[in-house]
């Protein structure tokens, strides 16, 4: 028999999610409605979980904040944004508002999409996912949920129900690129995050996300291995943009060529290397057309 | 079709619909179901905006409105929730200001706009909205013929018009009836307060 399952509690979903392996589980559909308006697909069983108590939370802990899978995008970043105010016209430029009314962080994360733009990020700050089943369950480094194009570790009747996201260090110096024709509602070429902790001048630990690469959202680790432990100046930049530039092999598309995504991932490096010596004007979003801002 | 009933509050009433399939979408259920046809389809992807509704919840005892994108959501997911559509604003102030700044040439995606900017509204307490707030309210409206700025100064503008508010106490009370189980539920309209209702 069709039907939309709406579970009100955790415990209702995982326990529907065991005895209905084959029904689509959705959070805000901003995806799979276009599985059914572009693709023409159907799906006679829908396992909602936007109405999951448990899940609809924002949890703050000491060392990490707990998304719950069901928190709306515009949620879920109003919560990063208030740890890390830089954030703030990534978060804007994520969706149009729209999208993030309806979307969740916990399906962006989960959809996988190898240009989905939380993940970059995500995968910088260092943070992992929690999946749910009736038996249990597991928690995981984000970027270790990916197997490959839109592939993942999740086992029929497992959910991902948390996304737990270190609380920003004193000496953290975290900055997300987002590079698209458009600036608003538009879907990125290249996705790039950096955190780095810069202690007495020199690269302390570098963690780096890269979207719109490969297949699958990555870690960039090359680039990670040759920044740490140098000294954090022109030289350290230009070696390790060096290394981003040659660490994927991207494809070309209708957003950009291959070449243009490994040579503008290394020009964002530089750029965060020019901010993070206090460059104001690194972009075009520090441009105001209107005089009336305020 | 599905089994279960769907059911959301909608200009002062309950709306109770069976038989609605699972993965209709709120788009072809307003226009192809209920004839609702003032929310339009563009992009059938959420990128043009030209089908936003909004969306009412209680949020710690408050009404929350969010606009949405209405082609790419489910029908279903908006069961026990508040919903309004540019049908059911009458001379709104988000109207009146788009017609007063010229902020409609074609039309197509003004009832869009329209609703971005009926959320915005009422969202705000209080005093002016900037050029920022107003850009970012429409950060999912697309207009091939205007170039934004008279829908932005519609944006602006509407906050001086005389106001009109949603009655937030009817609304949560109608959210509260739906929540109750189905059984409980006297299968008649709630009193609509007036014609100003929204």
């Amino acid at each position: 028999m069709p039907a939309t399952f709406s579970p009100k509690t955790l415990k209702d979903l995982l326990s529907l999610r065991a005895q209905h392996p084959q029904a689509q589980l959705v959070a805000g559909c901003t995806d799979v409605g276009l599985w059914v308006t572009k693709m023409h697909m159907q799906f006679a069983r829908i396992l909602d979980l936007t109405r999951v108590k448990e899940l609809r939370r924002v949890e703050q802990y000491k060392h990490h904040i707990a998304i719950g899978a069901a928190v709306k995008l515009t949620d879920a970043f109003a919560a990063l944004v208030a740890d890390r105010p830089q954030l703030a016209s990534f978060a804007h430029r994520f969706a149009g508002l729209p999208v993030r009314n309806s979307g969740t962080l916990g399906g962006n994360v989960a959809n996988g999409s190898p240009i989905g733009d939380s993940m970059p990020l995500l995968i910088a700050l260092g943070a992992n996912v929690v999946l749910m089943s009736a038996r249990g369950h597991r928690e995981l480094k984000l970027e270790d949920l990916y197997t490959g194009y839109r592939k993942n570790v999740m086992a029929k009747g497992e959910v991902l129900a948390w996304i737990k996201v270190p609380r920003a260090a004193p000496h953290e110096f975290s900055r997300v690129y987002k590079i698209s024709k458009r600036l608003e509602d538009d879907i990125s070429a290249v996705c790039l995050a950096l955190n780095l902790h810069i202690t007495d001048g020199m690269v302390a630990r570098a963690s780096i996300g890269v979207g719109g690469v490969a297949a699958t959202p990555v870690r960039a680790i090359k680039t990670q291995a040759a920044l740490l432990g140098q000294p954090w100046n022109p030289a350290t930049v230009q070696a390790a943009a060096q290394v981003l530039r040659a660490e994927f092999s991207p494809i070309s598309d209708m957003r950009a060529s291959a070449a243009y995504r490994s040579e503008v991932l290394g020009n964002l490096l530089q750029r965060y290397w020019l901010e993070s010596q206090g460059a104001a004007n690194s972009s075009l979003e520090t441009l105001v057309l209107e005089g009336d801002a305020a | 079709m599905n089994t279960q009933a769907l059911r959301f509050f909608r200009c002062g009433q309950v709306v109770t619909l069976s038989g609605v399939a699972t993965d209709r979408t709120l788009l072809d259920l307003l226009r192809e179901d209920l004839h609702c046809s003032g929310t339009k389809e563009g992009c059938g992807e959420g990128d043009c905006g030209a089908c936003t509704v909004v969306v009412g919840e209680e949020k710690q005892g408050k009404l929350e409105l969010k606009a949405i994108n209405s082609c790419i959501r489910l029908a279903h997911s908006i069961d026990g929730m508040a919903l309004w559509t540019v049908e059911d604003l009458k001379n709104h102030p988000a109207q009146e200001a788009m017609v007063e700044c010229h902020g409609s040439q074609c039309g197509f995606c003004t009832p869009g706009f329209v609703m971005s900017l009926f959320a915005l509204y009422e969202s705000r307490a209080s005093g002016p909205i900037s050029r920022l707030q107003a850009q970012g309210a429409l950060s999912g409206n697309l207009c091939r013929c205007t170039g934004y700025r008279p829908i932005l100064d519609a944006a602006q503008a509407m906050q001086d018009l005389p106001a009109m508010r949603v009655d937030q106490d009817a609304v949560l009370a109608g959210l509260r009836q739906l929540a109750k189980p189905e059984r409980q539920q006297a299968n008649t309209a709630i009193a609509a307060p007036d014609a100003s209702y929204l």
